[in-house]
């Protein structure tokens, strides 16, 4: 090609890009700065959060904190009474009035609330009555906190404002009117030296001077800079997929169009079970412990690097497994690593979350984080090996028998978690109490706050046992949907059943929010077959949840009722955190404070997985944890949408299982609890298997070189004589399934 | 992408890679020089709120108002008044202290779940060089000063000062109080330093290294595997084939044949 032809093809795309550039500089320079034209300038905008604090001391005008002779009840009772006082004093109208003059707010007034420390966990004790309309306009951006502790004689008070002048200012003045206030009382009645009782009038002693800073000196900088890359990076990606987007898309349909049907199987199959490889039967093992076990509460009596619970060593074991089958092997035996956009995504945010803690080294060696981060680092890292490891393991063949294992495995927790939301008996914790060193949770199976019973199964939370047993529920619905005999629909009907009412004995809203979602996906996709299909169920569901979980669902569904779910304190808690946590999350906005350093035990518990990201690894970070369950669910998209039905139905199970994580991660901080992830990496590492073309069955010549497949029968694990080539759940159906045409895309 | 590929793209672009570890080690390098500072020293020591004939030696004097005093005393000792008098005993400057939470082990029973007023106070004293502690026991009037600071000399320094610092605090506050009443305070032996934090730093360097690398070898990656789409791709054999035998004319608007052209396609 001419030189000047392929110049003038690049000409338009420099200048996109240049375009792109500009666009992405001024929408950066506009979030940091408001324009003006007379006169002309930028001015910067208010985006800096700045806070102060200061303390009194309530005291006697003899000082009877140091007179040891002075053994009065000041101290003991009236004194931490008398600062309460004071603290609610500073929250009137007048108060705050003042205090919005004093910072150059006039006709306002600044927010006013407190004590925490005093008042914590009492919010909803008190049914909050109507409260009459503030005469001023109070400005949420000034805010003063005054707390004390309803027994020590010491006021502290806090604020928050735009800028440091600003909140030492308010706090300042917030001293100042107190002292004035009770001055002024006295001077109205001014003691009597001959009077008793007059001897303890209280003095404001104020702690020294007030203290403040910007909580968020790199806010403005961090902000442009997110914009001017959020800006490029969606820029850029609209350029390429103008360029190369068609093409790209035109590519992938017919890699998938390509592929091999499952329904077709081969003569000679070495898949799993019936396969002597090794490493498929050690993945459904560990896939087994996920289930089974509450491995994250055992410890083992061997001191390991980091942590010694139960799924470390057998991660290294895999992955020693996995990395001698790479060396040792050959052929269609040997796993294969392919790199997909789960794999892109998943790296890049680890690498994120480490450059994140690095740049905030400072703070978190002070803080005595560092261990804990590192701890986390690891499992995150385990996560993403696990996910390595199974996607070049697992072959397409294999992902409806692993799919049918989920469910039943899925299927024996749930009657676990029935048994023990009516005996109050925890099959896991208890059986392998008797192998291993478990140690139970304190509030394993007594009732929460609002008198919820604490059901854990296997795993360590109740919204994590309610998250698992969610994502096996698709797999059940497409597998009845595609079952090829009545016996098998009947059998995944059973299994949806018995999920749900699992899932519900943990009386957690997010068992039935999850599993909601999980089914507006499969609706979304296949509208006619799935509702005709879980229509036809109700009733049968409704009976096998009512006898099984009697009164879990109704708990459930009033915790969801309108009136209710604004008020209960598990909903009330989540929507106070998000104020709450604003300067953690503006103090380093772009890469956060270290991966998993907000230390629930410490800090504050989130529920919130988002959030938490938000505040550990940042905008940076949580875009890319989004970005990666997007990737596992396009990848999916795709395989849906292909021709090969047993292909699609697996892929958007699995998709509605990505789901259910992605709306539990706002219910709860998923990350902390490993069953949940393993299994998330777990699926995704199907659906990349699904895209993938089976491998071709080994030349006839090597057969008699190859071991016998391993049948159940020869393990032990069956009948004498029982022929397990025939898979349990029937992963190959008999009817052929006509796919419904999809509305979405 | 297969991992062969990967590593052939890599040892195809070397000096790429090779800038990439560079980069992490000198990102490794500025975590060390940042964190140079850091404290890796820790003291305790614990202070006695007594009376001036000692309530501990005498069998009748009650020991609950000291005991309550001392919970106060604690609070009062978080307080700047008194942070500056002890910042003061120590000879460093006073910014460079905190004793703000939140607070984990021995300062548990000061934390408390804080609003975003009081939580923005905390960030800001994450900075601070000194970090101190202090925590009255529940049925005794002894109060546990915990120091965090840059060196165990430094900490154990500080540790040292708390005494003085709270001492002059209360020698302000009894002017007035007849010396038979005052409430007394004593250090209870010398305070106790050593290293925490040691392997803190080489932790930190070894997750830079790695999030660089990773960071830039899958941007690598990206960036070879966005190229490589973005340059044509090869006809299919059979269109090819077709193709072998055909030239394009700058001057013409149509295909010509090689043999009209009179000219060999060379690539």
């Amino acid at each position: 090609m001419p030189e000047g032809t392929r110049y003038g093809r690049r000409r338009p795309v420099q200048r996109a890009a240049a375009a792109i550039l500009l666009i992405a500089a001024l929408a950066a320079l506009l979030t940091a700065y408001k324009p003006s034209v007379s006169p002309l300038g930028l001015h910067p905008r208010g985006v800096s959060l700045a806070a102060a604090s200061g303390q009194l001391l309530v005291d006697t005008s003899d000082s009877e904190l140091t007179d040891n002779g002075l053994a009065s009840l000041y101290y003991s009772r009236f004194a931490g009474q008398l600062a309460l006082n004071y603290a609610f004093y500073l929250q009137n109208y007048e108060s705050t009035q003042a205090l919005a003059t004093a910072v150059g707010l006039h006709g306002q007034s600044v927010a006013a609330s407190g004590p925490f420390t005093l008042l914590l966990n009492r919010g909803n004790v008190t049914p909050k009555s109507p409260a009459p309309v503030d005469p001023s306009q109070v400005n949420h951006a000034y805010r003063l906190l005054t707390d004390v502790d309803g027994v020590d004689p010491i006021l502290s008070i806090y604020a928050q404002a735009p800028t440091a002048r600003d909140a030492i200012l308010m706090v300042d003045k917030a001293r100042a009117l107190i002292v004035q206030h009770v001055a002024a009382q006295e001077r109205g009645d001014p003691p009597d030296a001959s009077d008793p009782g007059d001897a303890g009038i209280a003095v404001l002693r104020p702690l020294g001077p007030v203290l403040g800073g910007t909580v968020t000196p790199n806010l403005r900088w961090e902000l442009m800079a997110f914009v001017f890359g959020l800006v490029n990076v969606l820029g850029g990606s609209l350029l390429y997929a103008r360029r190369r987007g068609l093409a790209r898309k035109r590519g992938a349909e017919r890699a998938i169009s390509e592929l091999d049907r499952l329904d077709d199987e081969p003569t000679r199959g070495d898949d799993w079970p019936n396969t002597s490889r090794i490493l498929p039967w050690a993945l459904a093992g560990f896939v087994a412990m996920l289930f089974l076990v509450p491995f994250d509460a055992i410890s083992l009596p061997v001191s390991l690097p980091l942590d010694s619970s139960l799924d470390r060593p057998l991660l290294v074991a895999l992955a020693l497994l996995w990395v001698s089958s790479m060396l040792v092997l050959s052929g269609a035996a040997r796993p294969r690593v392919k790199f997909t956009r789960v794999h892109l995504m998943a790296f890049a945010f680890f690498g994120v979350c480490c450059v994140g803690a690095a740049f905030n080294a400072g703070a978190l060696i002070d803080m005595g984080e560092v261990s804990l981060v590192v701890k986390k680092l690891a499992l995150l890292i385990s996560y993403i090996l696990f996910f390595v490891i199974v996607a070049s393991v697992v072959r397409p063949r294999e992902v409806p028998r692993f799919a049918a294992l989920m469910v039943g495995l899925g299927v024996i927790v749930a009657l676990a978690t029935v048994v023990e939301y009516r005996t109050h008996y925890n099959v896991f914790y208890s059986l392998w109490g008797s192998v291993f060193s478990v140690s139970r949770p304190s509030d394993l199976d007594v009732p929460d706050s609002i008198g919820r019973l604490t059901v854990y199964g296997p795993t360590g939370n109740p919204l994590e046992l309610a998250a698992l047993l969610s994502m096996m529920i698709p797999f059940a619905v497409m597998g009845s949907i595609d079952a090829a005999t009545r016996r098998r629909r009947l059998l995944y009907s059973l299994a949806i059943g018995l999920l749900i009412a699992g899932g519900l004995a943990t009386s957690r809203k997010t068992s039935l929010v999850a599993p909601v979602g999980a089914i507006l996906v499969l609706v979304a996709y296949r509208p006619r077959v799935v509702l005709r299909s879980l229509l036809g169920l109700t009733l049968a569901l409704g009976v096998v949840v009512h006898f099984t979980s009697p009164g879990a669902l109704g708990s459930v569904v009033s915790q969801l009722e309108p009136g209710h779910f604004n008020s209960v304190l598990t909903t009330t808690d989540r929507t106070a955190r998000y104020d709450a946590v604003r300067p953690d999350v503006l103090n380093h906005l772009l890469l956060g404070r270290g991966y998993q350093s907000y230390d629930p035990h410490k800090y504050r518990i989130l529920d919130n997985q988002y959030l938490d990201l938000l505040i550990t690894v940042g905008l940076v970070g949580t875009l890319l944890f989004i970005g990666m369950l997007g990737a596992m669910i396009s990848s999916a998209h795709r395989v849906i949408r292909g021709p090969d039905p047993r292909r699609a139905s697996l892929a958007l199970a699995s998709a509605s299982s990505i789901a259910v994580i992605a709306i539990t991660c706002g219910l709860f901080d998923v990350l902390s609890f490993p069953h949940v992830p393993y299994l998330l990496f777990f699926i995704a590492a199907l659906i990349a298997t699904l895209r993938e073309p089976s491998p071709a069955p080994e030349p006839a010549r090597l057969a008699p070189a190859r071991p016998a497949p391993l049948g159940r029968a020869g393990m032990g694990l069956g009948r004498p004589g029982t022929d397990w080539s025939e898979p349990l759940f029937d992963p190959v159906p008999v009817r052929s399934t006509e796919r419904e045409r999809v509305p979405v895309g | 992408m297969e991992l062969a590929q990967i590593l052939k793209i890599l040892w195809k672009r070397k000096l790429a890679t090779l800038t990439i570890v560079l980069v992490a080690a000198a990102g490794a390098t500025a975590v060390a020089l940042k964190t140079k500072s850091v404290p890796t020293g820790a003291a305790t020591v614990q202070i006695l709120v007594d009376s001036p004939d000692s309530a501990l030696a005498n069998i009748v004097q009650n020991t609950v108002p000291l005991t309550e005093r001392a919970s106060v005393f604690a609070q009062v000792m978080a307080s700047q008044a008194v942070l500056q008098d002890i910042a003061g005993a120590a000879g460093i400057s006073a910014a460079q202290l905190t004793a703000q939470g939140p607070y984990s082990g021995s300062g548990q029973p000061l934390n408390a779940v804080t609003p975003s007023e009081a939580r923005g106070r905390q960030l800001i004293s994450e900075r601070a060089k000194y970090r101190l502690t202090f925590v009255a026991q529940a049925n005794e009037p002894v109060i546990t000063a915990s120091v965090q600071g840059p060196t165990p000399a430094s900490a154990g320094r500080l540790a040292g000062a708390v005494f003085t610092g709270i001492q002059r605090y209360i020698a302000g506050l009894q002017i007035n109080t007849p010396v038979q009443h005052r409430v007394t305070i004593r250090q209870l032996g010398d305070p106790q330093a050593g290293s925490v934090n040691s392997s803190s730093r080489m932790t930190l360097m070894a997750l830079t290294i790695v999030g660089v690398l990773l960071l830039g070898l899958l941007a690598l990656l990206g960036f070879d595997s966005a190229r490589r789409r973005s340059e044509p791709q090869p006809l299919e054999p059979d269109f090819a084939a077709d193709f072998d035998r055909v030239v394009l004319d700058p001057r013409a608007s149509l295909p010509v044949s090689a043999g009209v052209a009179g000219e060999e396609r060379t690539g």
